[in-house]
C-alpha cells in the first residue's frame, strides 16, 4: 500500500532551489534510508513529508490520517523551557483524540517508561531538558517520537549526536519496529541496517527517482 | 490601613488585585516562555486607541480598549502569516498607530480633554464593581480554557511545530491565547495601565521562572507574587499617598533584583 507519493516536486527558497524534480513513493512496510551532501535538500524533503513545508511545484499525495512520529534535526524549542523530560517524551502521546482534563493512563506511563528504558534514559526522567547534552536530548525526541504509535517515523539524523553504543541501541530499537512501522530516516552513518530496503540519495544537482518498495 | 477597608473603593482595589493577579500570573507565564512580551507592549499601546475612540463616541473607553487590543492581536497574526514581514516591525507599527488613533480621537473629542493618567499609568482605586465583575469572569474562564487542555497548552506553547504534527490545532490555540492575551492586558490596565502592563506581566514570571520546575508551578508562583506585589504596592501607595500604579512595579522591580542576586546559586541548583 502506499502512504506516500511525491510527484515532479521542485523546491524554491526565494531563488535557492532545494529540490529538483523528485519523485518518490514510499509504500507501507518501507525502510528509507536517505542520503546526500549537506544542504542537499533532505531536511526539506521530510518537512514536505510531515507537511510543515508546501512544495513550490509538483504534487504530493499521502493516505489520509497517517499518524507521523517526527525527530527533527534542528529544535526549534527553547531550552530552557520549564519541562521534565518524561513530561517532553509523553508529548507524543497526544495525538490522541482531545480530551479535557486529560490524564495519561497507567498503561501509557509504563510504556513511556518502557521506551525509555530501552534507550537508557529511564535514570533521567525527572530532570529537566535545560540541562541535558545533546545525545540525551536527541533519545528524549526520538522517545517521544516513538510514542505517537506512529504508522510512520520521520527521522532527520537522529543519530547525529550519539555515542556509537548509544547508535547501535537506537538502530537495533529501529530494526526491532521497522516491521510494524515505516521508517524514513536521514542519515550520515556507513554501516546501514539490513533491514533497510530502500536507499535514496538527495542533491539538487541530480534528479530522485526512486519508487521505493520491498526488494 | 486595616480600617480603610471598610470603603468600597479599597475592598474593590484589593479584591481586584488579587483578580487580577490570577489572570496576570497565568498569562504572564506564557507570554514569558512563548516570548510574546513584545506583542504584550503592542497590544497594550494599541489599546489607547481604542480608550480614545470610546471617549470619542461616548461609550465606556475600556470596551473601547478591548476592541483596539483584539483587533492588534489578531492582526498581527494574520499579518505575520500572510506576509515575509518580521513580527517585531508590525508590533511597532500597530503600537505606534494605536497611540496616535488614541491621541486623534481624545483631540476631536468636543469639551475639556479628559485626564488621561488613570489609563496611562493606572490607578488602582478607580476599579468599580463592575471591573471586579469583569475580572471574575476572565479569571474564570481562563483557569478553565487553559487547565482543562493543560498538556495541549503545554505542547503547543513548548514545541509549536510538533504539535502541529501529531494533529494539535495549534493555529486555533494560537488565536485564542492572542484574544486571552489582549483581555488580560485590558483588565490590567485599571491597576497598572498601559505603560507599565508589560512588568506586571513579566516581572512575577521572570521570578518565579528561577525557583519552577515545571510550567504549572511557574504559574501559581507567578499568581502569588503579583498578589503579593499589588497588595503591597497598593497598601505602600495608599499610605504615603503615591501613584499605586508605579508603586507597584517598583515593589515588583525590587523583590526581582533581589531574587536575581538570593536566587542565582538557588536556581543553578535546581537545574540539574
Ligand atoms: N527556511 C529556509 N529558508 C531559506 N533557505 C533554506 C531554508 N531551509 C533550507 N534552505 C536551503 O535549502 C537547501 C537545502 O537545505 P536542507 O533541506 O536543510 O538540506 P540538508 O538537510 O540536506 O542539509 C540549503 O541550500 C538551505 O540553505
Ligand atoms: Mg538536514
Amino acid at each position: 500500500m502506499e502512504l506516500i507519493h511525491f510527484k515532479n516536486i521542485n523546491m524554491f527558497y526565494q531563488n535557492i532551489c532545494a529540490l529538483r524534480d523528485v519523485n518518490l513513493t514510499i509504500k507501507k512496510g518501507d525502510y528509507v534510508n536517505i542520503t546526500g551532501p549537506n544542504g542537499g535538500g533532505k531536511t526539506t524533503l521530510l518537512k514536505m513529508i510531515t507537511g510543515m513545508v508546501k512544495p513550490s511545484s509538483g504534487n504530493i499525495s499521502m493516505k489520509k490520517d497517517l499518524k507521523i512520529g517526527y525527530v527533527p534535526q534542528h529544535t526549534l524549542f527553547d531550552r530552557w523551557f520549564p519541562i521534565k523530560v518524561k513530561d517532553v517524551a509523553m508529548m507524543g502521546m497526544l495525538n490522541k483524540p482531545k480530551k479535557y482534563f486529560h490524564q495519561f493512563t497507567e498503561e501509557e506511563v509504563k510504556k513511556t517508561e518502557e521506551v525509555m528504558d530501552c534507550l537508557n534514559i529511564l535514570t533521567i526522567q525527572d530532570a529537566q531538558i535545560t540541562g541535558l547534552s545533546g545525545g540525551q536530548l536527541q533519545k528524549v525526541l526520538f522517545a517521544r517520537a516513538v510514542l505517537t504509535n506512529p504508522d510512520l517515523l520521520v527521522l532527520d539524523e537522529p543519530t547525529s549526536n550519539l555515542d556509537s553504543e548509544s547508535k547501535d541501541m537506537m538502530n537495533t530499537y529501529l530494526d526491532k519496529i521497522s516491521k510494524e512501522v515505516t521508517i524514513v530516516k536521514v542519515t550520515h552513518e556507513e554501516n546501514i541496517s539490513g533491514s533497510v530496503n530502500k536507499r535514496v540519495y538527495v542533491s539538487q544537482d541530480v534528479k530522485v527517482n526512486a519508487a521505493a518498495g520491498r526488494k | 490601613m486595616i480600617e480603610a477597608f471598610k470603603y468600597t473603593f479599597v475592598q474593590n482595589a484589593v479584591i481586584g488585585a488579587v483578580l487580577a493577579s490570577i489572570a496576570c500570573g497565568i498569562i504572564g507565564t506564557i507570554i514569558v516562555e512563548k516570548k510574546l512580551v513584545m506583542m504584550s507592549g503592542g497590544i497594550a499601546h494599541s489599546s489607547f486607541g481604542g480608550i480614545g475612540l470610546g471617549y470619542y463616541l461616548s461609550i465606556e473607553p475600556i470596551i473601547g480598549g478591548l476592541f483596539f487590543s483584539i483587533i492588534t492581536s489578531v492582526g498581527i497574526v494574520q499579518i505575520k502569516r500572510k506576509t515575509n514581514v518580521n513580527s517585531d516591525t508590525i508590533i511597532g507599527i500597530f503600537w505606534a498607530i494605536g497611540m496616535a488613533l488614541g491621541i486623534l480621537f481624545i483631540a476631536l473629542t468636543p469639551g475639556y480633554p479628559p485626564d488621561m493618567t488613570s489609563y496611562l499609568f493606572g490607578d488602582i482605586l478607580t476599579i468599580s464593581r463592575w471591573d471586579v465583575l469583569f475580572m471574575l469572569i476572565m479569571d474564570t474562564l481562563l483557569l478553565f480554557i487553559i487547565s482543562s487542555l493543560f498538556h495541549y497548552w503545554r505542547a503547543y506553547l513548548f514545541d509549536d511545530e510538533f504539535s502541529k504534527i501529531i494533529g494539535i490545532p495549534v493555529r486555533l490555540y494560537e488565536y485564542i491565547l492572542f484574544i486571552l492575551i489582549a483581555c488580560v492586558i485590558v483588565l490590567l490596565i485599571k491597576i497598572v495601565g498601559i505603560i507599565l502592563v508589560i512588568a506586571l506581566l513579566t516581572l512575577p514570571p521572570a521570578i518565579s521562572k528561577m525557583f519552577s520546575e515545571s510550567l504549572k508551578k511557574m504559574m501559581i508562583l507567578s499568581v502569588w507574587l503579583g498578589i503579593v506585589f499589588c497588595i503591597t504596592g497598593f497598601t505602600i501607595s495608599y499610605l504615603y499617598d503615591i501613584p499605586s500604579g508605579a508603586t507597584i512595579i517598583l515593589v515588583s522591580g525590587t523583590f526581582y533584583f533581589i531574587s536575581i542576586i538570593l536566587g542565582t546559586e538557588n536556581a543553578i541548583l535546581n537545574k540539574k
